[in-house]
């Protein structure tokens, strides 16, 4: 090695050197907080936080420490998108599985307007397949096809609770309404024949709760009752007649379909910024 | 060639050497329980209280119930609970039964032994009499609820599971062969109830409590039968869900409340 290289070699080392021995002091001295006033409060809350023995004060950070933590998800100029679903609770003889998306643009932290969209799947009850042996007679059902609705939404409520006294979980709870449209369709009394489908407008009315896990996502379930007026195939039904005629003599009968839902939320953007200061 | 070398070394050596100032921080509350000085409403408490529910979802008839409930929280998590509640609308029918009464004969027609009329379908409906559950129900979500930022309340939310049991009553129990036979289901049935429920601590010592409730057990809800052999026996049995959502108002006592480090 020619002198000026290892001239500067050795200054490297030495600096280099001096530069570890200042690490090793900084970190052997705990960084302290200035000593606060003995009317500090801060002072007495360490104190009672420790047990009233002293701690290692290596990273002592009392901005850690808020008297009333700010809610943990807001929701204002935020959109909530909820693929759920749900299931009919209410009809004896059939039950409709619901498939959908709700998209909701929340205005404020509590109001929200949105479209919901679903397509129902139908399963006949057992108790339907029991009427032909017990009563010897047929039910004359309804399936739903699919369903559509423009909502509105509040939330009243908000809450946390604590699992196993560990990890803290917030809530809210809403109600929601809206008017929108459900397909039904006649399911004939005999195999085969022609069928006529209704579009009804029907009003929605629900309510329901949301578990925050994340502050982008959440799970939710809610019940809903969606109101029709519904028409169904006519119990005096001619096999001579046409499906215009079957359904001019149609029965209607005002349906609450009631339906409970699960889904999981997702809020866009995913991150947002309070406005306050803490 | 050797002095660029020699200095980025130098500078790594350097750069390494530095104290690591980004330690990490480390909250003072980092071991500390989420909650702290918690009022524990349950701890040691015995809850006595009364209320009502209904049945959803039934086959024929809709029943109102009204009972009381009674338990001990062993601790704030554990307890141990027994309810009984009474049908007090016996006769009030679903639309499905409603409907089976307008297309049902009210004439037995000689000629046709498949079709029952409606007093001989009714006959084999059975009705809800009491029902009564001994449950153990573990706490595992205690918490605050503020309702339109002026009401607020700690709450918790249960699990339960436990024995369940029905009382079966029927208008009447017949069976006249050779017309189809309705033989309605009877008497004190046991089965399994679980759920789940929750407290809403209106002050420390008074609580609305929200239940929904499933009783399991086998029944012939029509009492008619169902395997296709024109005999109503036990093979006509399946199992069976009474599901119940009651509202009870409930004490609690002592009504000093303990309070959690």
């Amino acid at each position: 090695m020619k002198r000026p290289a290892r001239k500067a070699f050795a200054f490297s080392v030495s600096f280099a050197a001096v530069l570890c021995a200042a690490g090793v002091a900084a970190q052997a001295q705990p960084e302290e907080p200035a000593a606060p006033p003995t009317d500090d409060p801060a002072a007495g809350l360490d104190a009672a936080l420790s047990g009233g023995t002293q701690r290692p004060r290596s990273a002592v950070a009392y901005d850690d420490i808020v008297v009333v933590p700010r809610k943990a998800v807001l929701k204002g100029g935020r959109v909530e998108l909820a693929p759920f679903t749900g299931v009919t609770v209410n009809d004896t003889l059939i039950r409709h599985f619901a498939f959908g998306v709700d998209a909701n643009y929340y205005l404020t932290d509590v109001f929200s307007v949105g479209l919901e969209g679903m397509y129902f799947v139908k399963d006949r009850t057992a108790r339907e397949g029991l009427v032909g042996l017990q009563y010897n007679r047929i039910a004359t059902i309804n399936k739903m096809n699919w369903g559509g609705a423009l909502n509105f939404g509040y939330v009243p409520g908000y809450g946390k609770f604590s699992l196993f006294n560990r990890y803290i979980f917030h809530w809210d709870v809403f109600a929601t309404a809206g008017i929108g449209m459900v397909q039904t369709e006649i399911i004939p009394r005999l195999p085969g024949a022609e069928t006529f489908k209704n579009n009804n407008i029907s009003p929605n009315f629900g309510v329901g709760a949301r578990l925050y896990l994340t502050k982008w996502l959440g799970i939710s379930a809610t019940f809903r009752d969606h109101v029709f007026n519904d028409k169904f195939e006519p119990t005096n039904r001619d096999r001579a007649w046409s499906i215009d005629t079957v359904k001019d003599n149609a029965s209607s009968r005002v349906i609450n379909a009631m339906m409970f839902y699960v889904a999981a939320t997702f809020f866009v953007p995913p991150s947002f910024e309070y406005k306050t200061p803490r | 060639m050797k002095k660029p070398l020699a200095l980025a070394f130098c500078a790594a050596v350097g750069a390494l050497a530095l104290p690591a100032r980004a330690e990490e921080r480390t909250s003072p509350l980092a071991d500390a329980p989420a909650i702290r000085h918690r009022l524990e409403l349950r701890t040691k408490r015995f809850e006595l209280g009364a209320g009502a529910g209904m049945t959803l979802m039934q086959d024929f008839y809709h029943a109102i119930l009204l009972g009381p409930r009674v338990a001990y929280h062993m601790t704030d998590w554990l307890s141990i609970a027994g309810i009984a509640q009474f049908n007090v609308t016996p006769n009030m029918k679903t639309a499905f039964n409603s409907d089976l009464e307008k297309v049902l004969p009210a004439m037995a027609t000689p000629m046709d032994v498949r079709t029952p009329t409606y007093a001989e379908a009714k006959a084999g409906m059975n009705k809800i009499g009491q029902i009564i559950a001994l449950q153990a129900e573990l706490v595992p979500f205690t918490g605050k609820v503020g309702l339109f930022r002026r009401l607020f309340a700690s709450y918790d939310t249960y699990l339960f599971a436990g024995p369940g049991f029905v009382n079966f009553t029927a208008d009447e129990a017949a069976c006249a062969a050779p017309r189809p036979c309705s033989s309605a289901v009877t008497g004190m049935k046991v089965g399994a109830t679980f759920g789940l429920g929750a407290h809403f601590f209106v002050n420390q010592a008074f609580a609305l409590q929200l239940e929904f409730r499933d009783v399991l057990l086998r029944n012939n809800p029509a009492g008619r039968d169902v395997t296709g052999n024109r005999k109503v026996t036990g093979d006509d049995l399946s199992w069976d869900s009474t599901y119940v959502l009651s509202v009870n108002a409930t004490f609690f006592f002592p009504r000093q409340v303990k309070i959690s480090d």
